[in-house]
């Protein structure tokens, strides 16, 4: 069991604090968040992902609180236990 | 052309003579330092000794419009408060937004110097080219809020625009904000106080007249493809009004630099209950508020189940009273926050001096018969940060050393240890521990603890330009040079910070070379950020800060106990060197002459 969880705007769009990805073994990150995808009201891909696939500089993925921009990206290794914080690009100060 | 963008006038305003004096400040020097931070930190450091009591006569207060404020360039609504800062003993600069600065460069002022020291409550009048020092003897006593509509109806104009201090600024907390248009702060530094320590209660002010630039069509257009930008960024175009700054809570907090009860965790267990979502969660948000000429909006207008409204809380205040405080009640946090504007305190360090409090109180190195009869000072305490907030700003009983701020406070009872301080200023709301290079912006902050000098946090966090490691060390030097010479250039032509989310150094040399036709590259608007950086360092080398202030407090060497950092510390002591020698200073953190001279600041 992988838990996805949505924060900031995410979470206020699709209604939704967090929802658990069943997956076999391991799997990338983009295909945990597509089979993630499948299980929202809404898609969400698109805030995080330009148009071709890369990663976007500021959309923040943390894979066990560490950011996968630093790890692996969208091809970062999915682990049963791990726990996916997910958040659109947000800043203030 | 009576207003235009280049007629840099100054109102001189000496409050122990009552003369007033109209100025235009030579065009020379507007082209090296711009306006706002710049102009007037080159004002004061050329006017005072740098070496005097914040707090006396021969201290100026300097309201300073940036060169684009009042003009329709996106969030250009910003004005500083530029002064030696009664917190810091250095430099002090201050920035606010709403819409007094605006209308104050409408009525044809870009700066307000004011000097002496006034036998009573004064406040000053300014309608256009009329302006008048009043008796503020009725004013003297009342809240931010009192004040600004008993100025307003005074005044006669409902359109006016007041900034003013609160009883803090009377009592000359180290850290009294000056508040306008009621929930806007010039908040860090305690620029409130030297207000108060000066008589003056309040500015009000009308302006009628436009701001003209060189080239209108060139000028407008370069504003539309900037707000076009501005409005189609993620960040400043939807997380940023949907969210507010309190977008940043959860992301902070899963980040693991969330400091929390005074810096000792980097994580807060009911971020859940004070968060930007749980602001909106729970129906407390009503709508966002935009200050003048701002496409974003970050601002918060809010509605309390207990009936009360306000503006806020920001992110920064937020956490001050929450998980800095340990207090997960999101009512109380904003109702501290509301208190903080009425009264004229800066939430940062009214909150963290708090904190500080409650874990000197939990260590047992308060005597609780200092509390008095107040509730207990411990972490988690919603009854504890409403009461101690009323004590600091009318200096009640333990408050008249809370109001000190928590580096004297903490010092007075033999722990300057448990002060999360830099220079005396209470730290913000990152745990440096957690990005490097943003521990190395706070050793080297030029107001002492603050995150708005060289906001790391975007790129080592946020991923914004990019996205950096906020663990690693190489180039991060180079990286908070850069942050800080371009936060100076922002701050100098008045826009928001915020902005540079979605614009970069280009866009703002091309905004002021649109409305100005100084023509200059971007390289020469970074040698003008690099200028006033190097100024601000002058002045504080002239005032006695020695640069072995460039410090964290220990207890940053330590390794964060918590969340998704766990294990770190901070290496800030490691980039100094290599920051010193990028910005060609000697290896003691000194300037040498020939740098000085290079900028041309000598």
């Amino acid at each position: 069991m992988v838990k996805v969880k949505f924060f900031t705007l995410l979470r206020l769009d699709l209604g939704i604090r967090e929802i658990d990805i069943n997956i076999d073994g391991e799997k990338r990150l983009i295909e945990v968040l597509k089979d993630a995808e499948k299980k929202t009201p809404k898609p969400f891909l698109h805030k995080l992902i330009d148009e071709k696939g890369e990663l976007l500089n500021s959309a923040i993925i943390l894979v066990n609180g560490k950011n996968v921009h630093h790890l692996a990206k969208l091809d970062t290794i999915i682990k049963d236990g791990d726990e996916i914080d997910i958040f659109p690009p947000g800043g203030g100060g | 052309m009576s207003n235009d963008i280049l007629s840099v006038k100054a109102l001189r305003i000496n409050l122990s003579t009552g003369q007033i004096k109209e100025e235009t400040i030579d065009g020379e020097l507007v082209k090296k330092y711009l306006g706002g931070r710049g102009l007037a930190s080159k004002i004061l450091l050329d006017e005072i000794d740098p070496t005097i009591d914040p707090l006396s006569e021969e201290n100026k207060l300097i309201f300073a419009n940036g060169l684009l404020t009042g003009t329709a360039v996106p969030t250009a609504g910003r004005y500083m408060v530029v002064t030696k800062g009664p917190l810091t003993g250095t430099i002090a600069s201050s920035n606010s937004g709403g819409f007094f600065g605006a209308e104050l460069r409408k009525a044809g002022w870009s700066l307000l110097i004011i000097e002496g020291k006034a036998d009573k409550p004064v406040y000053i009048s300014i309608k256009d080219s009329d302006v008048q020092i009043k008796d503020a003897t009725h004013l003297w006593g009342k809240d931010t809020h009192e004040t600004t509509d008993m100025l307003l109806e005074e005044f006669g104009d409902s359109k006016a625009r007041v900034a003013c201090i609160g009883p803090a600024g009377e009592k000359l907390v180290k850290f009294a904000a000056i508040i306008n248009d009621k929930a806007r702060a010039a908040g860090r530094t305690g620029v409130g106080a030297v207000m108060g320590s000066k008589n003056l209660k309040a500015v009000v002010v009308r302006g009628s007249e436009r701001i003209e630039v060189m080239d209108k069509a060139t000028f407008m257009e370069a504003i539309k493809s900037k707000v076009d930008i501005i409005r189609k960024n993620p960040i400043t175009g939807e997380g940023l009004p949907k969210l507010g700054t309190k977008v940043l809570d959860s992301i902070i907090n899963q980040s693991g630099l969330y400091p929390t009860k005074n810096f000792q965790f980097g994580t807060f267990e009911y971020t859940e209950e004070v968060s930007g979502e749980a602001l909106v969660n729970k129906g407390y948000l009503k709508d966002n508020k935009a200050c003048y000429a701002c496409p974003i909006g970050c601002g918060r207008d809010v509605e309390l189940p207990t009936g009360k409204k306000g503006e806020g809380p920001e992110y920064e205040s937020g956490w001050a009273f929450g998980a800095d405080c340990g207090v997960k009640d999101l009512i109380a946090v904003t109702e501290a926050n509301f208190m903080c504007n009425e009264l004229g305190l800066d939430t940062i360090s009214a909150g963290t001096t708090l904190a500080a409090a409650m874990e000197m109180y939990e260590k047992g190195y308060l005597p609780k018969e200092d509390l008095e009869n107040g509730p207990e000072l411990r972490f988690g305490s919603s009854e504890a940060i409403i009461y101690y907030l009323h004590k600091i700003a009318y200096r009640e009983g333990i408050g008249d050393k809370l109001a000190e701020g928590s580096y004297r406070f903490c010092s007075s009872y033999g722990h300057p240890e448990i002060s999360m301080t830099v220079k005396k200023q209470e730290l913000p709301a990152y745990d440096p521990r957690g990005a490097q290079g943003h521990a190395l912006e706070y050793a080297t902050s030029n107001r002492g603890g603050c995150h708005v000098r060289g906001y790391m946090i975007s790129p080592e966090i946020l991923g914004v330009p990019e996205k950096l490691d906020p663990q690693t060390t190489e180039g991060k030097a180079g990286w908070v040079k850069i942050f800080q010479d371009l936060t100076a250039v922002i701050d100098s032509a008045g826009l928001c910070l915020f902005s540079s989310f979605a614009l970069g150094a280009d866009d703002y040399a091309e905004l002021i070379n649109a409305g100005t036709g100084f023509g200059l590259s971007t390289d020469e608007i970074m040698k003008i950020g690099e200028r006033i950086w190097n100024l601000e360092r002058y002045f504080n080398l002239k005032a006695g800060i020695s640069p072995e202030e460039d410090k964290l407090p220990d207890r940053f060497k330590e390794p964060l106990p918590d969340g998704a950092q766990k294990g770190s510390y901070a290496h800030y002591e490691e980039l100094l060197p290599e920051y010193y020698k990028l910005r060609g200073w000697n290896e003691d953190g000194t300037i040498p002459e020939e740098k000085l001279k290079e900028l041309e600041i000598i």
